[in-house]
């Protein structure tokens, strides 16, 4: 009888489900907040994203064999700086980021985006107009802006892990590599 | 009111399934020191979750040696939304 009255009440009580939401909140909270960047992340991304910008407006505007080499060039050095920084991300804390990945590194978050775009099309513009001047300004000041939303997107993490941990789809990352490269190939194909 | 799920009452199991949400993947180490807990205990856990295709554990290199990344599955996911949802309906209920 008492054995069935038992049965009968929820395995878990109201406080214990309280207490087993809070502790796991805890944990979840406790682990994101032990990651860390490794040192000179958002230095070296900004450099390495000013760099293609500047190569790759520069090499746009002068359709020798040399320019496209100088965009290949930028592609590069940006491709091989976010590889080494995802990798000791990795290496450092055992955990991997989807987000991290690509709204930091790939740039999908809004402000990136727009950022990146704008700068390039100002960057490209006046390497065509005879400006080059303008082209690093907006090189720095693109690359500057893309670290400071990565930077941004790094504290919306640490606010709210469940929301940001998971990066974009991968068909997302796929058709956007897919137009980048149709891109490059136009421009070797129409020169 | 959704159904407390009986894979998900152990509190390590919670903690573990909620914690693989702050992550994309994470290292062996890394989620048996957030747990604080052994490597038999993790270990059992995970198995035991992967046997029911919430987790997915695959074998892969940390530091240059060979270990164990875990990562949550859309099946895992869909279980702990559902679990927690159970557990807010009964704290609800009494308030």
């Amino acid at each position: 009888m008492l054995a069935d009255m038992e049965s009968s009440e929820p395995a878990i009580t109201p406080s214990e489900a309280q207490a087993a939401i809070a502790d796991a909140e805890a944990a979840r909270t406790r682990l994101a907040s032990s990651l860390h960047l490794p040192s000179y992340f958002y230095s070296s991304i900004g450099a390495a994203i000013a760099v293609q910008i500047a190569t790759g407006a520069t090499g746009i505007a002068n359709q020798e064999t040399w320019g496209m080499v100088l965009l290949s060039v930028g592609v590069l050095v940006f491709v091989l700086v976010a590889a080494v920084q995802l990798a000791r991300f990795r290496r450092l804390n055992g955990a991997w980021l989807g987000g991290l990945a690509s709204q930091v590194l790939l740039g999908t978050a809004g402000l990136a985006s727009i950022t990146y775009v704008a700068a390039f099309a100002l960057a490209t513009w006046a390497a065509f107009a005879g400006a080059g001047w303008l082209t690093p300004i907006a090189a720095v000041a693109g690359g500057a802006v893309y670290a400071g939303a990565g930077r941004r997107w790094w504290r919306s993490y640490q606010g709210a892990p469940a929301e940001h941990s998971r990066g974009e789809q991968t068909v997302v990352v796929v058709v956007a590599v897919v137009l980048a490269v149709a891109f490059l190939g136009a421009l070797v194909v129409l020169r | 009111m959704p159904d407390l799920d009986p894979f998900l009452q152990a509190p390590a199991r919670l903690k573990l399934m909620t914690m693989l949400t702050a992550v994309s993947e994470a290292e062996f180490a890394t989620l048996r020191e957030n747990l604080a807990v052994s490597d038999s205990v993790l270990s059992k856990h995970v198995s035991a979750l992967a046997a029911e295709e919430y987790v997915r554990s695959r074998k892969g290199m940390h530091a240059g040696r060979r270990t164990t990344w875990i990562s949550l599955t859309p099946v895992g996911r869909a279980a702990l939304r559902s679990h927690v949802a159970a557990l807010r309906e009964l704290i609800a209920g009494v308030e």
